[in-house]
């Protein structure tokens, strides 16, 4: 009987850990998806090169930006201590600035395509609620560009919050320097700085 | 004539140096990465003020002469002449296989790309690979030290300075000619025009963007890109998020 009772249970939590090694495989398929609609989105628009100027490039890529990324997040964490220092309407004006921004760095950077191609090297769960896409993207004259993502799971499901090129991390630059212009200049001096680089990207 | 130009030079570097010592004045929180940021920004700023003024004309200049086709042949002549520095760090770090393939491009480029002028490696998909002296050292274990911004040269730390005169006297380029010289620290700049730009672009603290993605990038080298996952993530941010997400939720993109 003690036997039988041993079996069941050890059936029970191999069942389980199967359960969970399922689950976290079924995740890092869902957070590699992610990546890929993003990417293959931001090819499309590439390759649709000069046929499309700047403001059709940037409401192309502005709801797959607002899908795969989470642009509030990542906005709270850039400024890091400093969030709590703001009002409601920094905060809602910060968010709104960045993500346009991001937006517009993407419709910015991402404008020709001359044999582009992204390739998803590996996906790897860091914790329960974060896991890493290594991809490359591939030059199809120079050395690959290794660009890595770390998503979050939030309500809406997997969001990007981090890049990481060449083991640069987005994230980590842009805290720095955002920190550094609050704390220097203020919060009203950042928001300038962002509008400045939003129009330059646009012209 | 060389010896009054450096002469030129220190004494315009200690006039610098003395000018941001006399202008600490001012808050700024210390970075442990940085704590003579201060410092390190005047002489951002004045290698920014020669680069505007001196380099960059010069290199527009240069770019405008020289045919592209001829130009990526400079570039490859000098990528080769930083070979037998690589093989040398590959051998200092333990890196026998790579030391293999990197003299084996080095073989190649120089016999059948003449001295190098012509990437023939690149063609048989043989890998182009970068060490220098400061890698090694942090493969020995040796600590990067605070970070550093030395006049003309830019971005640095106090491991990489002894790293530097290692690498220099490991590199054929500074044992040639001066006009040889002269072409490598143009082909450099040339090289770097379109970082820079980028720079300048992207960043609201163009001081503190190049501080960052030069401590980063650095150890994403030295580590072969083994940092990008462990040191790379905000795992410590964990619990201000969770207390936060209501608010998060609450906020519109507004787009």
């Amino acid at each position: 009987m003690m036997l039988l009772t041993k079996m069941i249970t050890a059936f029970f939590l191999l069942f389980l850990s199967q359960l969970a090694a399922a689950e976290e495989v079924a995740e890092t398929e869902i957070a590699s998806q992610v990546v890929q609609g993003f990417q293959s989105e931001l090819l499309n628009v590439m390759q649709q090169g000069d046929k499309l100027n700047f403001d059709q490039r940037f409401e192309q890529l502005k709801p797959i930006v607002i899908k795969t990324h989470d642009l509030a997040k990542i906005t709270r964490i850039i400024v890091s201590k400093e969030w709590k220092k703001l009002t409601k309407e920094q905060k809602q004006e910060l968010i709104q600035k960045f993500s346009t921004l991001s937006i517009a760095s993407y419709a910015h950077y991402f404008k020709s395509f001359s044999g582009e191609s992204f390739k998803i090297e590996s996906v790897k769960q860091l914790s329960p609620g974060q896991i890493y896409v290594h991809t490359f993207l591939v030059l199809p004259d120079d050395k690959d560009v290794s660009m890595d993502y770390l998503l979050k799971k939030t309500g809406h499901g997997w969001r990007i919050i981090n890049i990481i090129t060449n083991g640069v991390s987005d994230l980590a630059l842009k805290r720095s320097e955002y920190v550094s212009v609050i704390r220097k200049s203020g919060f009203d001096a950042l928001i300038t700085e962002i509008s400045a680089k939003i129009k330059k990207f646009s012209q | 004539m060389n010896s009054r130009l450096i002469f030129r030079v220190i004494s315009l570097v200690g006039i610098l140096l003395l000018t941001a010592c006399a202008s600490s004045g001012r808050e700024l929180e210390v970075n442990a990465q940085d704590p003579h940021e201060e410092l390190n920004r005047s002489i951002y700023a004045f290698n920014d003020g020669v680069d505007t003024y001196v380099a960059s004309p010069l290199v527009t200049g240069y770019q405008w002469i020289l045919p592209d086709l001829l130009e990526s042949a400079v570039t490859n002549f000098f990528n080769n002449l930083k070979e037998p520095k690589t093989i040398l760090n590959d051998g200092l770090q333990g890196k026998e296989q790579q030391a293999g393939v990197d003299f084996e491009r080095f073989l190649i480029n120089t016999l059948l790309g003449f001295g190098g002028l012509i990437n023939v490696a690149s063609y048989a998909d043989i890998e182009y690979h970068e060490e220098d002296f400061d890698q090694t050292l942090a493969v020995w274990g040796v600590p990067r030290g605070e970070y550093l911004v030395l006049p003309l040269l830019g971005p640095s730390a106090y491991r990489t300075i002894p790293g530097e005169i290692v690498d220099a006297f490991c590199s054929p380029a500074n044992y040639a000619i001066w006009p040889i010289q002269l072409l490598g620290i143009f082909n450099a700049r040339s090289n770097a025009t379109q970082s820079l730009n980028f720079i300048n672009e992207v960043a609201v603290d163009p001081y503190v963007f190049m501080r960052t993605s030069y401590l980063q990038w650095r150890d994403y080298q030295i580590t072969e890109g083994e940092n990008a996952s462990d040191d790379l993530l905000i795992l410590d941010m964990e619990e201000i998020f969770d207390e936060e997400e209501e608010e998060l939720e609450m906020l519109e993109i507004g787009l």
